[in-house]
């Protein structure tokens, strides 16, 4: 369903150029859950976001149900439903006109869109803020709404930034219990996530990015068997342990950064 | 190899119009829209109309002579002061029957003068008085009340007048009726103004209108712009919204007309308030005369204001579409603020009129129509002009827009530091960058002031010092400059400034094109001189004639180098270089060639010491033809030798023109005399001859679109 073929992407910080991302390749299949992890600035926003045709890439290219973004993009944008790090909402809109606007924007008709709305918001409790302007929401209630905005078009894949970042265990369980939801009706899910107890439990493969590089990928008994580790937080550790530093790394003509939000452009 | 990407359907009319809708609910929910849609407008004009009627109380000197009535004969003197006085009389006991209090009447003082009119017209009197005696006792006597239409003062006394010569008429017409037999209208009381038609000669209170409708139209566009573009790349919404399979140019168009609609309604608030305000407070007929601004005036006022919001609305979605944060928007657009504030001030300045190039300069134009519609003298062609260039930059600040918004370079965050000018870049680049680029241009435009001026000091009104100070500042600016950025920023010499050399043929042709080129920018100044497009005005020409004369007596050597040699090879490096180079790995090869000569042409209207908006169509055609030729041939050289060409053959012409009568046709009266036919169908020849030269065995190799994002290590 998704592939990603030696992906790459330079980024320019002053005099310096970066690699944000350096010839990752994966492939996630329809009913599979992939978990990109790694720590900040390992570039899993980036590839989301070149996988997404948002940034274009350097060097290789990502397909998203046989189309590319950057020979089709609307395809590919069609077949993806995006739910990112922040929980941008639209403050003086109510829930229900979030929805319909983002149905709207995907080609959904209004029939179809407001069933999807009443099965999302039954399914993320969200019911009864459906009528009320989305700038008065918690943190946790605006995820919720952003989820749901992601899923009103019915997308056979997926990619979640982040999903329970400001959630609390229950909002975070809502989450991953769809999450499990979406596998188990087929979806492609591609996601991002610092809960490596709960990525362990949801996702079927993993790939383990570090300094833009594709380090590890596999499922948990693969990765078990290459690293002798058995939890995915003691796998992670290990590796990061054993990968040079960032500062070592940048001795390298296109060393990875921290930041991997950066321009292309320099004075 | 990946193909092209396919053309995004067009969305259909009916959801487009829904997401449009959406952007403008949004807009209009929020509350700080509000305060600038309505509230300010219903605070702000009586706020000002106050301060307004103050201030025109104030302007009167206590205890002087208010009004200077002059009158038409001398021995009408005492009939005038005498009726105006009974109509004082007359006037105090209505207004104080009718409201309970009295109007404050100014001081008065009569002159007798032998021409009324021209008195007034002069400025010796505010207002005059023409009596016609009647020429048998049964006859009416005329009296002609002559005053400066749109003159606040004037106007007020001719009120003045007016309403006691009324009284008077109408307390005569009762008293004879009763006694009957005598004429029912004894005094015939008309009006004349000196002005009409013609253009006030001093600052009227009118003039402010543009620039309160300016300043309104921004303030209604400002924060909607701001918030549908950077405010929402802020809050997280920009990137759901580019993440949808709608195209990012019809997102923007949807956010574009949220905007238009917005900044229309606020500019048409403000216009009901001031309206109301205007006719309630009585300014009305102070600032607009007696019978106040005209209905087509005000109807073309109202059209121009949407033709302003629309023009603004995309230079401002252009700007924010680039920012990546409320704050960053807001210090983008200060500067872009004020400039669009200094349209509005020009209105002011009476001796500012619509014409020449002056219609062709965005938001000038419309404020200078706007207060010449008020005025009643806007003219259908003017109009046109102005319409018709506007339309065209509103459509070119859309398109630009339309290419920034929701860019990838733009989603992101810079951590560009002034330290890196200074420092080399590890990574080469085959062209500069978007911010090189930009770094590029506003630096030169900088230096190229800053030196310019400099350099005229430094030549102390010596005419061969100052050619050789403003050779060595071209030479700095658009040779030592990009080169010296160039280093630093590892941008490759070779592609980016075509370094290839050239062949023979293309070379001669360029050359052949340089010389033979200029009768069609002769030609092209004095068309648009018999349609009053080119207002070189006389100082202008006479500068010029100065520097031909002074040119005379200098070495001949020296006027070569510094007016031919240094510009072609300088500016052909940076503009044709530099600057088509960063175009073009961003857009298409007519657009960067179009771009770049546009942007020479711009540096070429701001020179160091004048605004010369004159020079913009030839350089801006020059740029066109010479930028083809690099584009052709794949190297700088060509171009060079056609703006050398160019460059020498027209000091030599104006420094030989008396040798030169066979050149022209006849002249009819003073018009500028036209080129022969027969010497037009050479430079025709030629230019062919040349063209083809140029185009013979072309090898473009110009950096291309997307090179510019490649490795070049």
């Amino acid at each position: 369903m998704i592939r990603v073929v030696d992906i790459t992407r330079y980024f320019e910080v002053g005099s310096r150029s970066i690699c944000a991302v350096n010839r990752v390749s994966f492939e996630v299949h329809a009913g599979e859950v992939y978990g990109l992890l790694g720590p900040n600035g390992a570039g899993k926003t980036t590839t989301l976001r070149m996988i997404l045709g948002l940034l274009a890439p350097s060097n290789g290219y990502a397909e998203v149900g046989g189309s590319r973004a950057d020979e089709n993009p609307q395809a590919v944008k069609r077949s993806l439903g995006l739910l990112s790090a922040g929980t941008g909402v639209y403050q003086w809109l109510t829930t229900r006109e979030l929805l319909e606007f983002f149905g709207d924007l995907y080609g959904c008709d209004p029939d179809t869109t407001r069933r999807r709305i009443e099965e999302l918001s039954g399914l993320f409790g969200i019911r009864e803020l459906l009528d009320r302007r989305c700038g008065t929401f918690s943190t946790g209630q605006k995820q919720r709404v952003s989820l749901a905005r992601a899923l009103v078009h019915d997308p056979p894949a997926m990619l979640l930034d982040e999903p329970t970042r400001g959630l609390d265990i229950v909002g975070s369980k809502v989450i991953f219990d769809y999450v499990a939801h979406l596998r188990d009706r087929g979806k492609a899910v591609i996601v991002c996530t610092h809960r490596l107890d709960e990525a362990q439990r949801l996702c079927d493969r993993f790939g383990l990015l570090n300094h833009g590089s594709l380090v590890l990928q596999g499922t948990l008994e693969e990765l078990r068997r290459e690293t002798g580790c058995q939890s995915l937080t003691e796998i992670f550790l290990s590796l990061l342990a054993k990968l040079p530093s960032p500062d070592e790394a940048s001795s390298h003509e296109w060393g990875s950064t921290e930041r991997s939000d950066l321009e292309d452009s320099a004075p | 190899m990946s193909a092209p990407p396919l053309a995004p359907p067009p969305l259909p009319r009916a959801r487009w119009s829904r997401l449009a809708r959406k952007e403008l609910r949004e807009t209009l929910r929020d509350r700080r829209t509000l305060v600038t849609l309505v509230l300010m407008p219903l605070l702000v004009y009586p706020l000002l109309s106050i301060t307004f009627n103050r201030f025109l109380t104030t302007m009167r000197p206590a205890g002087e002579a208010m009004w200077v009535i002059a009158v038409q004969p001398a021995e009408a003197v005492d009939v005038v002061q005498r009726l105006l006085e009974r109509g004082d009389r007359l006037l105090t006991r209505r207004e104080t029957a009718t409201r309970g209090a009295v109007e404050n009447v100014p001081k008065v003082s009569l002159d007798a003068t032998a021409d009324a009119y021209g008195s007034v017209k002069q400025s010796t009197a505010t207002v005059g008085i023409e009596v016609i005696f009647p020429a048998g006792p049964r006859e009416s006597a005329t009296w002609r009340i002559i005053y400066r239409d749109g003159e606040l003062a004037s106007s007020e006394a001719m009120l003045f007048v007016e309403r006691r010569l009324a009284a008077v008429n109408e307390r005569s017409w009762r008293e004879r009726l009763v006694r009957a037999g005598l004429p029912q209208r004894p005094l015939v009381v008309s009006e004349r103004s000196v002005l009409a038609r013609a253009r006030p000669a001093s600052l009227s209170l009118a003039m402010l209108v543009p620039l309160i409708l300016i300043l309104m139209t921004i303030t209604g566009a400002v924060y909607p712009a701001i918030d549908l573009t950077a405010g929402e790349r802020e809050r997280g919404t920009l990137e759901m919204l580019i993440a949808s399979p709608v195209p990012a140019h019809q997102l923007l168009l949807a956010k574009y007309v949220a905007v238009v609609t917005v900044a229309v309604l606020t500019a048409l608030v403000n216009l009901a308030a001031m309206g109301v305000t205007l006719s309630l407070s009585g300014l009305g007929t102070a600032l607009f005369g007696g019978s106040g601004p005209s209905p087509t005036g005000v109807a073309l006022v109202v059209a121009l204001t949407f033709l302003f919001a629309a023009f603004f609305s995309a230079l401002l979605l252009a700007i924010t579409s680039m920012a990546r944060s409320f704050k960053e928007a807001q210090a983008y657009l200060i500067p872009v603020m004020l400039l669009a504030i200094s349209p509005g001030m020009l209105t002011m300045m009476p001796q500012v009129q619509l014409n020449g190039w002056l219609a062709v300069v965005p938001l000038v134009n419309t404020a200078l129509l706007a207060r010449e519609a008020l005025a009643g003298n806007a003219d259908l062609f003017w109009v046109a002009v102005v319409v018709g260039t506007t339309v065209l930059y509103a459509l070119c600040a859309l398109a630009v827009a339309a290419r920034i918004f929701g860019t990838d370079a733009v989603g992101t965050v810079s951590h560009a530091q002034w330290r890196d000018l200074w420092h080399r870049a590890r990574r080469t680049h085959a062209a500069p960058t978007l911010s090189q680029g930009l770094t590029g241009l506003a630096l030169a435009f900088l230096m190229h002031y800053l030196l310019g001026n400099l350099a005229i000091v430094a030549a102390d009104r010596s005419l061969p010092r100052l050619l050789i100070a403003n050779a060595v500042v071209t030479l700095l600016v658009f040779l030592g400059w990009p080169w010296w950025l160039s280093r630093q920023r590892r941008i490759i010499l070779a592609p980016t400034f075509s370094l290839r050399a050239p062949r023979l043929f293309p070379l001669l042709g360029a050359l052949l094109l340089g010389v033979t080129l200029w009768p069609w920018a002769y030609e092209l100044f004095r068309l648009a001189e018999s349609v009053g497009l080119s207002p070189v005005g006389q100082s202008t020409l006479r500068q010029i004639e100065q520097l031909v004369r002074g040119l005379r007596s200098v070495p001949p050597w020296l006027v070569f180098a510094a007016l031919a040699v240094v510009p072609a090879v300088a500016e052909e490096w940076f503009f044709r270089g530099f600057v088509l180079a960063w175009l073009r790995v961003r857009t298409k090869p007519a657009w960067a060639i179009l771009g770049s000569a546009a942007i020479f042409g711009l540096f070429h209207v701001f020179s160091p010491t004048m605004l010369a908006p004159e020079r913009f169509l030839p350089t801006f055609l020059l740029g066109i033809v010479v930028g083809w030729i690099c584009w052709r041939t794949g190297s700088l050289f060509p171009g060079m030798a056609l703006h050398l060409g160019h460059n020498a053959i027209l000091p030599w012409i104006a420094l030989h023109q008396d040798r030169l009568d066979w050149l022209w046709g006849a002249r009819v009266g003073d018009a500028t005399p036209p080129i022969a036919a027969t010497w037009l169908a050479i430079a025709a020849l030629c230019n062919v001859i040349g063209i083809a030269l140029v185009g013979w065995r072309a090898r473009p190799t110009l950096p291309s679109h997307g090179d510019g994002e490649r490795d070049s290590t």
